[in-house]
């Protein structure tokens, strides 16, 4: 691959114009550009910067171009199939996703950051869709001592001066990244590339990196209006936890509670989040899916999550028991459910007893306490009494016994007596400590797969555009 | 052997006269007339009356160690121990000082007069009671008070001034940040102090009679209304000279003094140190130190009950009473367990409201 990339620099150097005289002619921002513009920009013999960069950056002008390569390798990463694999999924995702994806390998930073080198590649190479020059770049380097990755924004996807609804904020970044990450660190680069543009795509369609199959996309969310649909299920199984008789009877029980409070009773199952944490997912989940009773879509929805961390998220919305937006009630509703559950083996057993618990607490605005918490709260309260009982014994039985040998004797100490003559401090020895604790120098975001995203929702780069983006270390 | 014996007599009557302490004055039973302690010294000038001398002989050995005094009153002859300088006859009920005991070094630097009358004893008793649940019900009713005396106890008061260097042990710590570490110094130092300090007016009882911790128990007496002593006071009371002598009793107040010294220095001298200690180096002149003899007055009874005596003492200046009580093994289970039930039923209430509900 790197062989042929400086086949096509030498080629351009031979035939064409100079490196310079190409920026002074490039075209205004927004406007096509050569097709084989990148090959045009030469580095200067001896030059400490990547072939592709300009000679001089005073008076640079944007260009969009088209028929830039969007997979440059020069760290030769990938086969020639896994290439063309690559460039067939940044074909759909771009397509679908409406914003340029690129992805560059090097086995040089050139002294610049990873930072740098994604923003500047990006800049000076004719990237991005539209005036805005909307896209995302990946850049992977590969120099010894300083592997890592660093995705790079542009246009409507940056955060901090984009204006569409997708832009790449510091969770979908980290989404983005952790899912990255295990193939980064595993030397599974082109597998780890596809699935990132697959993510890309779905992010840049969704808004959100791993939407579920019920999820609209950008553009239906944008011309959504809320609507009930009577024939949803109120048991959605898509983890598969229950038989068919399970499900029926616990649809059954769901619409009962329903009908007889007048609120949507519903239980959904799902492997993962998606990402989107478990309250979002089931508020997607709940108002994508056309549940809610009434003009307020009264209704209660209980998400059971397996995958990723896994738990429970209980969604309500609008006339609903106070008990059910306490916290407190609510844990201890679903504990007590899950422990049924544990206790069964059955996730449907303990669906039961939420159904039991979750007509209590719309009949009677408030969730039992299990046998446990009785037993604990009582032992505890025997234990404070057996001391509440001892200290007021004492108390009397020290009151009867007025007699006392005196110990000293402060009462008698003349007022202002009390004088320092002489004082001084001798040294005896030091015992140290050494605890290591690097200071954060950088803004870092936590990680679900290992390793820690740095993020940036928005800065300047060299070319004076606004990027945004993130990297780790593997 | 001759015993020297004063009393003071009504100048109108000539029956006896008693201190008052309510007001300071000498009272006459008998005919109700109250003199002024000058008023009296004056009629007695006029009188020329001689306070006799009475000869003792000793009865038998078993009695060497004790005294005989013939009453001026009746006539009566009246025995008494070594140490006591004032007493009631107990068969005309006149007051007795034996002026012969109270010379030399056994005068008294002063005296703090009754300021307590007996009438207010049972109140300042029942208010003692008050609020003692362990006691046993019926020791109102089945208790008997015995004879409730006055009494001037002797007490030394010293005056103590501590000084000398005390060294104790101290560390302090210090933290900061070297690169990426967070480095924690613990440093020890020995702390030396040099220091003074007085204590003024320290009572220690000087009777062997008296149960110390009991005597000290009385505290607090303000020596604010320590009077020259005047035997006029003893009047109607008994009283005691010291048969510990004050170099005897030094070590009781140096404990005092010293724990009070260590605990001032430490808590004021040691700031910005913590986990001080104190270090066996120390050394503290305990040695300038006086020591006054003075007489306080104190009721004593004792209360029997279901076969058992109980020692009460209460303070003569300020009606402050102490002493120990009887518990009722039956009330102490019954109270454990009644605030156990009150304990764990606010607890529970608590937990129903705040977490149950």
């Amino acid at each position: 691959m790197r062989k042929k990339l400086w086949m096509i620099l030498l080629l351009a150097a031979a035939l064409l114009i100079p490196a310079g005289r190409a920026k002074a002619d490039a075209p205004l921002l927004g406007s096509p550009a050569p097709a084989s513009d990148i090959s045009l920009i030469s580095p200067a013999p001896g030059s400490d910067k990547p072939a592709w960069y300009p000679e001089s950056t005073a008076g640079f002008q944007f260009f969009n171009d088209a028929d830039a390569p969007r997979v440059v390798d020069t760290a030769d990463l990938f086969t020639d199939e896994e290439e063309a694999a690559i460039l067939k999924a940044i074909g759909e995702q771009s397509a679908r996703g409406n914003a340029d994806i690129v992805v560059v390998t090097d086995d040089n930073a050139y002294g610049m950051s990873h930072q740098e080198y994604a923003d500047d590649f990006y800049d000076y190479n004719g990237y991005g869709f539209g005036p805005g020059r909307d896209g995302i770049v990946l850049f992977i380097c590969m120099e010894p001592g300083n592997r890592g990755w660093w995705t790079s924004v542009a246009g409507r996807l940056v955060p901090s001066t984009g204006d569409g609804p997708v832009r790449y904020t510091e969770a979908i970044a980290n989404q983005l990244d952790d899912a990255l990450y295990g193939y980064m660190v595993s030397g599974r680069y082109a597998e780890g590339v596809t699935d990132w543009i697959g993510n890309v795509g779905t992010w840049l369609t969704y808004g959100v990196p791993f939407a579920p199959i019920w999820y609209p996309t950008v553009e239906e969310q944008a011309g959504w209006v809320r609507e009930k649909n009577a024939d949803a299920p109120r048991i959605s199984d898509t983890a598969g936890w229950f038989s068919k008789s399970e499900a029926k009877s616990l649809e059954e029980k769901a619409a009962a509670l329903s009908e007889r409070y007048g609120v949507d009773v519903v239980i959904h199952t799902a492997r993962s989040d998606c990402g989107m944490g478990k309250n979002a997912y089931a508020k997607a989940f709940y108002q994508y899916g056309g549940y809610g009773l009434f003009s307020d879509y009264s209704g209660v929805l209980l998400v059971m999550l397996s995958g990723g961390t896994g738990g429970y998220a209980l969604y309500t919305e609008g006339d609903v028991p106070s008990v059910l937006k306490d916290e407190g009630s609510v844990a201890r509703l679903l504990e007590m459910s899950e422990n049924d559950a544990y206790k069964a083996d059955s996730a449907a057993a303990g669906c039961e007893t939420y159904l039991k618990l979750l007509d209590k607490a719309l009949k009677s605005n408030k969730v039992p306490h299990s046998t446990g918490s009785w037993i604990m709260s009582g032992v505890f309260a025997a234990l404070a009494g057996l001391l509440s009982g001892g200290v007021s014994r004492g108390s009397a039985a020290a009151s009867m016994k007025t007699v006392r040998t005196a110990f000293d004797s402060n009462d008698y100490l003349v007022d202002g007596s009390f004088q320092v003559v002489n004082s001084y401090d001798r040294f005896i020895d030091v015992t140290t400590t050494r605890v290591y604790s690097p200071p954060q120098q950088n803004k870092s975001s936590g990680s679900g797969s290992g390793g820690s995203s740095t993020y940036s929702g928005g800065h300047v780069s060299s070319s004076g555009t606004s990027h945004a983006g993130s990297g780790r270390k593997f | 052997m001759t015993n020297n014996v004063s009393g003071r007599k009504c100048p109108n009557c000539g029956s006896a006269l008693h201190y008052d302490p309510e007001n300071g004055n000498l009272r006459c039973d008998f005919c109700d007339s109250v003199f002024t302690i000058e008023q009296v010294d004056a009629a007695d000038r006029d009188q020329a009356q001689q306070v006799g001398s009475m000869n003792f002989t000793a009865g038998n050995e078993a009695l060497q160690n004790l005294k005989a005094y013939v009453c001026q009153s009746c006539g009566a002859e009246v025995v008494c121990d070594p140490q006591t300088v004032s007493l009631v006859c107990p068969y005309c009920g006149s007051n007795i000082v034996l002026s012969d005991k109270i010379g030399g070094e056994l005068t008294p630097d002063g005296i703090i007069p009754f300021a307590i009358t007996p009438k207010a004893l049972p109140a300042a008793v029942r208010s003692f009671y008050k609020g003692k649940k362990l006691l046993p019900r019926n020791f109102f009713s089945d208790s008997s008070i015995g004879t409730v005396q006055g009494v001037y106890v002797p007490f030394w008061l010293y005056d103590s001034n501590p000084a000398g260097e005390i060294v104790f042990n101290g560390s302090c710590d210090r933290t900061y940040r070297d690169g990426d570490y967070v480095v924690t110094e613990h440093q020890n130092y020995e702390l030396h102090r040099s220091i003074k300090m007085s204590f003024r007016d320290i009572p220690t009882d000087a009777s062997e009679r008296m149960e110390d911790a009991l005597m000290d128990s009385l505290e607090p007496f303000d020596f604010k209304a320590l009077k020259a002593f005047n035997t006029d006071y003893l009047a109607g009371y008994v009283a005691d000279r010291w048969d510990k002598n004050a170099k005897e009793m030094k070590a009781r107040t140096d404990r005092r003094v010293l724990n009070s010294t260590l605990t001032i220095a430490m808590s004021r001298a040691t700031a910005g140190f913590s986990d001080v200690t104190l270090s066996d180096r120390s050394q503290l002149d305990m040695s300038n130190s006086t020591a006054r003899f003075v007489l306080l007055p104190v009721y004593v009874f004792d209360v029997k009950w279901n076969g058992e005596k109980y020692s009460f003492a209460v303070n003569g200046q300020t009606g402050k009473v102490v002493g120990t009580l009887p518990e009722d093994a039956a009330l102490k289970r019954k109270y454990f367990w009644k605030w156990a039930a009150i304990g764990a039923a606010v607890i529970m209430a608590a937990n129903w409201l705040l977490f149950l509900q």
